[in-house]
C-alpha cells in the first residue's frame, strides 16, 4: 500500500507541533464511540422483544430435517410438533409476518451457516409478490436477530443499502413513539426469562408462542367480526426482483442439495369464493414458474385437502386458530411425507 | 444512488478515506474513478452520455484553443479564424444542447405538435440519464469560457472529465465554473481533520433540512397538490407554504450534504443558497436562490443576449419610441424575461415551467420599469426605503411573490395551478386553520409541531448567518460537552423526529 504521502503528512504534523490534529483525531473518535453506545442504548431501550429472537435461536441450535419459510400464515397455521408426528422428522418454523423472498433467501442461508437441513418448506402467499414492501415497525426484525457472521453482512448488503441509512443504523426509529414502554422492555431484556428465551415473553392472551416457530391463536370467548380481506391477484404488479429472489433461493437449495417444496395454504372457502380467479389464477401462475424450476407445489386452495370452513379461521385473509392450524399440520405432514414421490 | 441511502454513506467513506492514503498525485485519479463508479450505479447505459458530452466539449475546447493559435495576421486570416471558431462552438453547443433537449423535451414538443395540428406523432420517452441538466450546463459554460478567451483549454481528458463527471455535485449541481474549480480539483490535499468535521457536520445539516423538514412538509404538499380539486382556500395555502418549506429544505440540504462531502476531499464548491427567504425583491431572491445556475445564465445568456446586436438596435428602437430613461431599461427587461424563459424551460419540459420562468422574468422586468415611479412613491409618502420596518414589509412581500410561483412550479400542470390560485381566493375559509382541516393531510399535530420547531431553527440559523456568523466556526469555539451535545442532538433528530417516508426517498432537483 502506498501511504508514504499520509506518512509524511503525519511526520509533519508532528514536526511543526501540529498535536491539534491527532487531538481532534482523538476527540472525533470519541464522539463517535460516543455516538454507537447511545444508538445501542436508545435500541435495548425502545426494541421490543419480538418472537423472531426465538425463532433464530431455534435455528441457532441446529439439527433440523425440516425449514418452514413464509409470512405470518405460515407462522400461525404450521405447527412443526403436528407436522413432525406425522413425518417422523425434526422440523422448525421459520415463517414470520412482513418477510419477503429476500429475507427468507438470507434464512435459508443462515440456515446452511449453522447446520443445513435436509428439506425447505417455503409456504408461499402471492399476494406478498405485488404489494409494495411495508417499511416501519419491522415486525420480525430478522436482520436484528441474527448473529454476526458473513451472511448478516451479506443480507444487510442486499436489503438495506439501497435504503435511507437509519432503517440500517437505528433500526429503533420505528418505536420512537413508544417511549412509555421503554421501562418495561428494559425490565424484559435484563430478565432471567429473556436470557433463556422463555417463550412467556414473546406470548399474550390471543397469541401463544408454542416453541419452533409456532404462533397459537386462542380462541376468544366472544366470536370477533373478522376483518374482510381476500387476494387481489394481478399479474402484471408482480415484482420481477422477488420473483428472482424465490428462483435464487431454489438454485440455492440445489446447490446445497436440499429438497425444496412449495405450499400455498388454505384461504377459507368463504374468502375464495368472494374472488375464485384471484386464487385460482395465482395458483396456476406459481405452479407454472415452480415446474420450470422444477419445484413441486402442494396448493390447498386447489387440492380440497383441508375443510376450510371460516370458524377455523381467526380472519378472512387465512390465519388460523390453534385448533385448526392443528388439522391442517397433520394434513400437511401427510403430504410432506409423501412429497418425495411426487 | 441516493443521498440518503446507507450506501452512499459506505460510498463517502470508502472514497475520501482512500483519498488520503494514496499517493497525493494520484488524488484527482482516485476521484474520477470514484466519480464514475458512482455514475454507473444508476446504469452502464447512461455513461454514454456523461461519455460524449465530456469528448466533444473537450475536442471542442482543445480546436478551440488550436484555432486560436494558429498563425493569421491579415484581416481575412482572422475572419476566417473567427469564422471557425464560431462553427465549432455552435456544432459543440447544438449537439450537446440537442442530446438534452430531444431527452428533455422532445415528449413535450410532440405532444404540442399533435394538439395544434390534431397530428399522431408519438415519441418514446426515456429515462433522463442522472445529472444531464447540471453537467450539460457546467460543461458548456466552460466551452464559452474558452471560446471568449477567459480560461485555457483543458489539454488532459482525463482531468478534463473529473471537472465534468465529479461525483458530489452530479446530481443536483451546484453548477460549477472551471476557473473556480480546476485549481482544487487537481491540486494534492493532505488530511486535515477540522476540514473533515466541518465536511460531516455540513452533511449532517443537511441531512436535518431533508429529513426532519422536507420529507415532513412534503406529505402535505403531495396530498394537496395530487388532489388539487378537493382543496381549497387556507388548505391550499398551507400546502404552498409547506412547499416553500420542502423545496427549501431539500434543495439546499441536498446541495449541503454535496458542499460538506466535496469538503471531505478539501474541495469548496460554490455556495447555491443564501437565505432566499430573506430577499427584499425577485431579483435580490435569484441572487439568492438556486445562485449558480442564477450566475450561470447572467454570464452565458444575459450578457451575451444584451450585449448582441439585435438587442442594441432594441435599445436604440425604443430610445427613440420612449425616450432615454425608459428605452435603456427596456433591452434589460427583454434580456432577463428571455433568461427566466430559459430557466422556466430549464425546469422541465411543462407550460407551467415556462409561465413559472415568465412570472419571475416579468416580476423582475416589471420593477425595473417602474423603479422611478416607486422613488417618487416614496418622496411623497416619507417612507424611508433603507429602515428596517420596510426591509421587512419588502421581505414579507417577495415571500409572497415568491409563493405565487410556487403554484406553477409544484402543480400538475398549468390548468391544475390556475385552478389552485382559483380556489385558494374562493373557497377562504379561517376556520380551516383550528377545525382539524390541517389534520386530514397527512400529518398529525406531533408532526406539525415538528415542522414548526424545525423551521424555526432554520431561521435562526438563517439570521446568524444573515448577520455574518459562520456557525460552524462559532460552534467549534465552545467547550467541548457544550458542542458535541449540539451535534449529538442534531444526529440523533434525524431517527428520533425525521420523517419516515414509505419509498426510497429522493431529492426534487435529482430530476432535472
Amino acid at each position: 500500500m502506498h501511504n508514504s504521502d499520509f506518512e509524511t503528512d503525519v511526520k509533519k504534523m508532528c514536526a511543526t507541533g501540529k498535536r491539534k490534529q491527532w487531538k481532534r483525531i482523538l476527540y472525533a473518535g470519541l464522539f463517535l464511540l460516543c455516538v454507537v453506545l447511545l444508538n445501542e442504548a436508545v435500541g435495548f431501550a425502545l426494541l421490543p422483544v419480538t418472537y423472531a429472537r426465538m425463532n433464530l435461536h431455534n435455528l441457532e441450535q441446529g439439527g433440523y430435517d425440516d425449514l418452514f419459510i413464509g409470512t405470518s400464515r405460515g407462522a400461525n397455521n404450521i405447527n412443526p410438533a403436528v407436522v413432525d408426528e406425522v413425518t417422523g422428522r425434526k422440523s422448525t418454523n421459520l415463517c414470520m409476518g412482513n418477510v419477503y423472498p429476500l429475507d427468507d433467501l438470507y434464512l435459508i442461508r443462515e440456515a446452511c451457516r449453522i447446520d443445513p437441513p435436509k428439506r425447505v418448506i417455503y409456504e408461499l402467499d402471492p399476494s406478498y409478490y405485488t404489494v409494495e414492501e411495508f417499511q416501519g415497525m419491522a415486525d420480525p426484525f430478522v436482520l436484528h436477530e441474527m448473529s454476526f457472521s458473513s451472511v448478516k453482512v451479506r443480507y444487510a448488503a442486499d436489503k438495506y443499502l439501497d435504503d435511507d441509512f437509519r432503517i440500517l443504523l437505528h433500526q429503533w426509529m420505528f418505536y420512537r413513539n413508544h417511549l412509555s414502554q421503554a421501562p418495561e422492555i428494559m425490565k424484559m431484556k435484563l430478565s432471567e426469562a429473556y436470557r433463556n428465551y422463555d417463550p412467556a415473553l414473546v406470548s399474550d392472551a390471543q397469541t401463544i408462542y408454542r416453541g419452533e416457530g409456532f404462533l397459537a391463536r386462542q380462541r376468544p370467548e366472544e366470536e370477533t367480526v373478522r376483518a374482510e380481506s381476500w387476494l387481489n391477484w394481478n399479474e402484471e404488479a408482480v415484482k420481477k426482483d422477488r420473483e428472482e429472489d424465490l428462483i435464487e433461493m431454489i438454485r440455492y437449495c440445489k446447490e446445497q442439495d436440499i429438497e425444496f417444496v412449495a405450499v400455498i395454504l388454505p384461504a377459507p372457502e368463504e374468502t375464495r369464493t368472494a374472488n375464485p380467479e384471484g386464487y385460482e389464477a395465482s395458483g396456476q401462475y406459481y405452479e407454472e414458474l415452480l415446474k420450470k424450476q422444477g419445484v413441486p407445489l402442494i396448493d390447498f386452495n386447489e387440492n380440497g385437502a383441508f375443510t376450510a370452513d371460516l370458524e377455523k379461521y381467526y380472519d378472512m385473509e387465512g390465519h388460523m386458530y390453534e385448533d385448526g392450524a392443528n388439522e391442517f399440520s397433520r394434513i400437511l405432514g401427510e403430504y410432506l411425507s409423501l412429497s418425495r414421490n411426487m | 444512488m441516493s443521498l440518503v441511502s446507507a450506501e452512499f454513506l459506505i460510498f463517502i467513506l470508502i472514497s475520501a478515506g482512500g483519498y488520503y492514503l494514496i499517493p497525493k498525485r494520484g488524488q484527482w485519479i482516485w476521484l474520477l474513478a470514484f466519480s464514475y463508479l458512482y455514475y454507473l450505479s444508476s446504469g452502464v447505459g447512461v455513461v454514454f452520455f456523461l461519455l460524449s458530452g465530456t469528448l466533444t466539449t473537450y475536442v471542442a475546447g482543445c480546436s478551440l484553443e488550436m484555432l486560436e493559435r494558429s498563425v493569421g495576421d491579415t484581416e481575412i486570416e482572422k475572419g476566417t479564424k473567427k469564422r471557425k471558431k464560431k462553427r465549432v462552438l455552435i456544432l459543440t453547443l447544438v449537439f450537446n444542447f440537442g442530446i438534452l433537449g430531444i431527452l428533455k423535451y422532445a415528449g413535450f414538443f410532440v405532444e404540442n405538435i399533435n394538439l395544434v395540428f390534431h397530428t399522431g406523432f408519438s415519441f418514446q420517452t426515456v429515462l433522463l440519464p442522472l445529472g444531464i441538466s447540471f453537467y450539460t450546463f457546467q460543461s458548456m459554460g466552460y466551452l464559452l469560457d474558452v471560446y471568449w478567451g477567459k480560461c485555457k483549454a483543458e489539454k488532459n481528458v482525463f482531468r478534463f472529465a473529473l471537472f465534468v463527471s465529479f461525483f458530489p455535485q452530479l446530481l443536483q449541481g451546484p453548477i460549477g465554473r472551471y476557473d473556480r474549480l480546476v485549481e482544487q480539483l487537481y491540486r494534492t490535499h493532505s488530511f486535515s481533520m477540522e476540514r473533515i468535521g466541518f465536511g460531516a457536520q455540513r452533511i449532517l445539516w443537511g441531512y436535518f433540512k431533508k429529513l426532519v423538514l422536507a420529507d415532513r412538509a412534503g406529505v402535505v404538499v403531495n396530498q394537496v397538490f395530487q388532489n388539487y380539486t378537493d382543496y381549497m382556500g387556507i388548505t391550499v395555502m398551507v400546502a404552498v407554504l409547506c412547499y416553500s418549506i420542502q423545496l427549501y429544505a431539500d434543495f439546499s440540504g441536498g446541495i449541503d450534504v454535496v458542499l460538506g462531502t466535496a469538503e471531505l476531499f478539501g474541495i469548496t464548491l460554490d455556495e447555491n443558497f443564501k437565505r432566499p427567504f430573506l430577499a427584499v425583491s425577485i431579483t435580490d431572491f435569484w441572487h439568492r436562490w438556486h445562485i449558480t445556475l442564477g450566475t450561470w445564465m447572467k454570464d452565458y445568456v444575459f450578457y451575451p443576449l444584451s450585449l448582441s446586436k439585435g438587442m442594441s438596435r432594441f435599445g436604440k428602437w425604443s430610445k427613440k419610441r420612449f425616450g432615454k430613461k425608459t428605452g435603456r431599461v427596456l433591452p434589460i427587461c427583454a434580456a432577463n424575461i428571455v433568461v427566466f424563459l430559459v430557466v422556466g424551460i430549464w425546469h422541465g419540459a411543462a407550460w407551467k415551467y415556462i409561465v413559472y420562468g415568465l412570472y419571475n422574468g416579468v416580476l423582475i422586468a416589471l420593477a425595473s420599469l417602474f423603479a422611478p415611479v416607486f422613488r417618487k412613491g416614496f418622496e411623497w409618502t416619507h417612507i424611508d426605503p433603507k429602515s428596517f420596518g420596510w426591509k421587512i414589509v419588502r421581505i414579507i412581500r417577495t415571500f409572497f411573490l415568491v409563493n405565487i410561483s410556487w403554484y406553477f412550479d409544484m402543480a400538475l400542470s398549468l390548468s391544475a395551478a390556475v385552478t389552485m390560485i382559483k380556489n385558494t381566493v374562493l373557497g377562504f375559509r379561517i376556520s380551516a386553520l383550528y377545525d382539524g382541516t390541517l389534520l386530514q393531510l397527512g400529518l398529525d399535530r406531533l408532526d406539525y409541531i415538528q415542522l414548526l420547531i424545525g423551521v424555526a431553527v432554520l431561521f435562526a440559523v438563517g439570521i446568524l448567518q444573515e448577520k455574518g456568523i459562520r456557525i460552524r466556526e462559532r460552534i467549534s469555539s465552545y467547550p467541548l460537552l457544550i458542542r458535541w451535545g449540539i451535534w449529538m442532538i442534531l444526529l440523533f433528530s434525524l431517527p428520533f423526529f425525521g420523517y419516515i417516508t414509505a419509498g426510497k426517498g429522493g431529492f426534487i432537483y435529482a430530476q432535472f
